[in-house]
């Protein structure tokens, strides 16, 4: 198929921003992220578009704006009501009446605010992006070992490894 | 997938489409691209002229984002889902030498760049008219016309050989600021020969006695 910047700029632009929000946790430094790699990647749209895989590679310029984002970030880290996403999320009424496992995912959602970013990537990468431990280090820029320390520390600090545990171990008993 | 990794991947599913609107986002990044590409034509200057502003050998083409400008080339695509190589940034520096041969080449002078920057709208930081003058030639090079002719020399314009030495003085980092600097230190008429003599010099391989 042959497209011009524009044509991939239509195609896959909600897709990106789709995978910044989720990158990111912060609708704004989605946006400003997705912004600013776009930008770049239309004036040297010739060299991008030469990659194997242009949109492959217009991602990975997204998680490297992410994992290099300096420009705001403490700011737009200390989060007040009303600016995360899942307030916004409970604005639109999109929360708890309902299913108990919306209101975890939110739950969940808010303590993922609570990682590094590479953590924070790394599961990102590997339950949204589902891609394995090398492919996850080839765009991380790490090995694969610190791959899976970054994915068991994360999970740690989410605490899923001990629900997780706990929710065998009592299984097992019952 | 594991007990976290499904509460994970719906933790992430449902709330990615809380992502901003696309049509905003897209005007957005129309603009950024403007401001990316004058950025990276001064890059490319400040990189030719620490190449010794005279270097050449090929290049890689930029696509035009000025208005006017016909739509970048188009291009195969194919989007597996495997990464691509890591993406790089690094100008090309010696795309400008042969941009602004082909500008200078054409007959086009500073008074041109000055006129082609209104018509363009692009604007003139510290008197630096190569942004211009790039992509004035990078036009020419496309084998596409500018909007105005040359400027006939003798009409009180810049001679072409003034203009490159400008360019040059420009190229390294030099600003107005220094030209007055260097005219006092070298006690000419104005800060506008002070320009040409440092490029001159500059072209010559040469140092100037103060830095950028």
């Amino acid at each position: 198929m042959i497209v011009t910047f524009e044509q991939f700029a239509v195609a896959r632009l909600p897709s990106l921003l789709r995978y910044a929000v989720v990158l990111t946790g912060d609708r704004d430094l989605a946006q400003d992220i997705v912004q600013e790699v776009l930008a770049r990647a239309q004036v040297k749209w010739r060299q991008v578009s030469g990659a194997d895989a242009p949109e492959a590679y217009v991602r990975r310029m997204v998680l490297n704006e992410y994992l290099s984002w300096r420009r705001t970030w403490a700011v737009r880290n200390v989060h007040t009501v009303g600016e995360r996403l899942v307030d916004l999320d409970d604005a639109h009424g999109g929360v708890p009446d309902h299913a108990q496992d919306v209101v975890d995912a939110d739950d969940l959602w808010n303590r993922l605010a609570t990682l590094g970013r590479k953590q924070r990537a790394v599961l990102v990468l590997r339950y949204y992006e589902q891609l394995d431990d090398d492919a996850i280090a080839d765009l991380v820029g790490c090995s694969p070992a610190t791959v899976r320390s970054h994915h068991s520390r994360a999970l740690k600090t989410l605490r899923l490894t001990s629900e997780h545990q706990h929710r065998i171990h009592a299984e097992e008993k019952s | 997938m594991t007990d976290h990794g499904d509460r994970l991947r719906e933790a992430f599913e449902t709330h990615e489409n809380l992502a901003p609107d696309p049509a905003a986002v897209y005007a957005r990044v129309r603009e950024l691209a403007r401001t990316h590409r004058l950025r990276r034509r001064t890059a490319q200057v400040a990189g030719g002229a620490a190449l010794g502003a005279g270097l050449i050998a090929g290049g890689i083409t930029l696509p035009t984002l000025l208005p006017g400008a016909t739509p970048p080339a188009t291009v195969a695509v194919a989007v597996p889902p495997a990464a691509a190589a890591a993406p790089s940034s690094t100008p090309s520096p010696d795309q400008l030498k042969r941009e602004w041969d082909a500008y200078f080449a054409a007959g086009y002078g500073y008074d041109d760049a000055l006129t082609l920057a209104k018509i363009w709208h692009l604007p003139i930081k510290n008197g630096d008219t190569g942004p211009v003058k790039a992509e004035a030639g990078q036009r020419l090079l496309d084998g596409k016309k500018l909007p105005i002719k040359p400027t006939p020399p003798g009409n009180g314009g810049v001679t072409p050989k003034e203009d490159r030495e400008v360019s040059a003085f420009f190229a390294a980092g030099y600003n107005y600021a220094d030209a007055v600097t260097l005219a006092k230190l070298w006690k000419t008429a104005d800060p506008y020969h002070a320009k040409i003599e440092g490029g001159k010099k500059l072209l010559a391989g040469e140092t100037l006695p103060i830095r950028p």
